[in-house]
């Protein structure tokens, strides 16, 4: 079964670079040509599109969903350190598990589900079937 | 090209009507008819009437879906109307509706406190409904042995006496979902359901105070009639800052009567129907997932048993339904009623 997973890990969006204007036209181009080759039925890999603290004891973890397809919000608290360039970044690890499965409707969606707050870290991840 | 089902059944009644032959004395029973529907006659009338109408298709914006494991509603109205004609023009009716609702529905329920649960609900709603007091007044008639025309104006009020707890807990998950979003992020009031039979299609009540319009054109000539009604209701904000859409029906067609005697009538009618409901207005915002336009034909029977007695069944057919967002629409309506004059 074909399936797509995205790992998050900010709280908020990465703000978007100011490119050169070379670059910018040709990232324009190819977006362009991207979207015209684009076969009938492509679906978009699913995106955390915010994570955001509520109240006092919350957060919050916004995602959009495509019609008919499934979606599995997953987290774990697993994590280890990294070891490459960047010794201070911190990779989950250990078993992901469900904190929410968005079912299989015939129209796109909004969902904002809502996690207690714990004194640890927390990685969100999503995942589309099909 | 060869007419869909609904449309043959239609041309065959219409076919049918074109057959009979003329009894004795046809119009007497044609004007006897009219009075014991109490349409012509100072005095108590009580009318009992049903409908019925099984919501199993599911749509998406008009277009019919197939989801795993669809969501369904069955709705069953029925209505005690006791109407007292002052006279042959003026006559005031109380519309006491007994609603029954059949349904099974997966739905997402918000918290505060945690992820969202999707819960499969199946059960019953039953209870008065709203009651409506409606008053008639005969504008313009005319009637002779051989044509008649009536012209009536309808105005009423419909009052909160359903409940409306659902309404309160599909209030309660809006004001939730709202709660979680930033604050100005655009959405609809019923962002927060999946299901595709929303919590205010099983409420009882409205919790409003809402005018009601109508008006009824009924016309024959010897043998032949062509009936229409216009109905228009204009809704007001009632319990929990929801306001269900405006709604306007408008139903009539031709018809004959097919079998004549003194003591008794049967007539065949071709009824359309026109029915569209506005969008619901939730927390000051209209919902994007509500509101319909719906087209039916079918055909009606209407029968007099002596001169106090009257009944009359019919069934509508969609021929298309236009909707909002994702929501059951009726796979037909069956209606029927009985009238004692006394």
């Amino acid at each position: 079964m074909a399936e797509d997973v995205v790992r998050t890990l900010k709280l908020m969006p990465a703000p978007v670079p100011n490119l050169p204007r070379h670059r910018a036209a040709l990232r324009f181009v190819l977006t362009v040509a991207a979207a015209l080759l684009t076969p009938a039925g492509f679906t978009a890999p699913p995106k955390i599109d915010r994570i955001e603290l509520l109240f006092t004891d919350l957060v919050t973890v916004h995602f959009d969903t495509e019609p008919n397809r499934k979606y599995e919000l997953q987290y774990t608290d697993g994590f280890r350190h990294g070891t490459n360039l960047n010794t201070t970044a911190l990779i989950p690890s250990g078993s992901w598990s469900n904190l929410f499965v968005a079912p299989a409707v015939p129209f796109p969606n909004h969902y904002v589900i809502a996690d207690t707050r714990t004194n640890q870290h927390r990685f969100y991840r999503l995942r589309a079937t099909p | 090209m060869t007419p869909p089902p609904h449309m043959r059944i239609s041309i065959i009644i219409l076919a049918i009507l074109g057959t009979f032959s003329t009894p004795a004395c046809e119009l007497c029973s044609i004007y006897s008819a009219t009075s014991a529907r109490g349409e012509s006659s100072a005095g108590f009338l009580l009318t009992l009437s049903e409908q019925y109408i099984p919501f199993r298709t599911v749509q998406l914006d008009g277009e019919e879906v197939h989801p795993a494991n669809p969501d369904r509603l069955d709705s069953s109205i029925t209505h005690l109307v006791p109407t007292y004609n002052f006279s042959q023009r003026f006559g005031l009716s109380l519309n006491v509706p007994l609603i029954h609702r059949s349904f099974r529905r997966t739905d997402l329920r918000y918290s505060l406190s945690g992820p969202p649960t999707i819960e499969t609900e199946s059960g019953t709603e039953s209870g008065l409904g709203d009651i409506a007091v409606v008053g008639r007044w005969t504008l313009w008639e005319k009637s002779d042995m051989d044509y008649g025309f009536v012209l009536t104006l309808l105005g009423g009020v419909k009052l909160p006496t359903g409940n409306t707890d659902r309404l309160k807990d599909e209030l309660d998950q809006t004001r939730i979902y709202e709660s979680l979003l930033p604050p100005n992020t655009p959405h609809d009031p019923l962002g927060h359901s999946i299901s595709s039979v929303h919590q205010h299609s099983l409420s009882a009540g409205s919790g409003s105070y809402d005018g009601i319009v109508g008006v009824t054109f009924n016309s024959r000539w010897k043998r032949w009639f062509f009936n229409n009604q216009f109905q228009y209701y204009a809704r007001t904000k009632g319990d929990h800052e929801f306001q269900y859409g405006d709604e306007l029906m408008v139903s009539g067609g031709p018809g004959g009567y097919v079998f004549l005697s003194r003591k008794r009538t049967l007539s065949l009618q071709a009824q359309a129907a026109y029915d569209t409901m506005a969008r619901d207005i939730i927390l000051g915002t209209k919902s994007n997932r509500t509101g319909s336009t719906a087209w039916y034909l079918g055909p009606q029977v209407n029968f007099t048993l002596g001169e106090r007695f009257s009944g009359n069944a019919g069934i509508d057919i969609p021929l298309h339904i236009a909707n909002n967002g994702y929501q059951n629409v009726p796979d037909f309506r069956i209606h029927g009623g009985v009238n004692w004059r006394f």
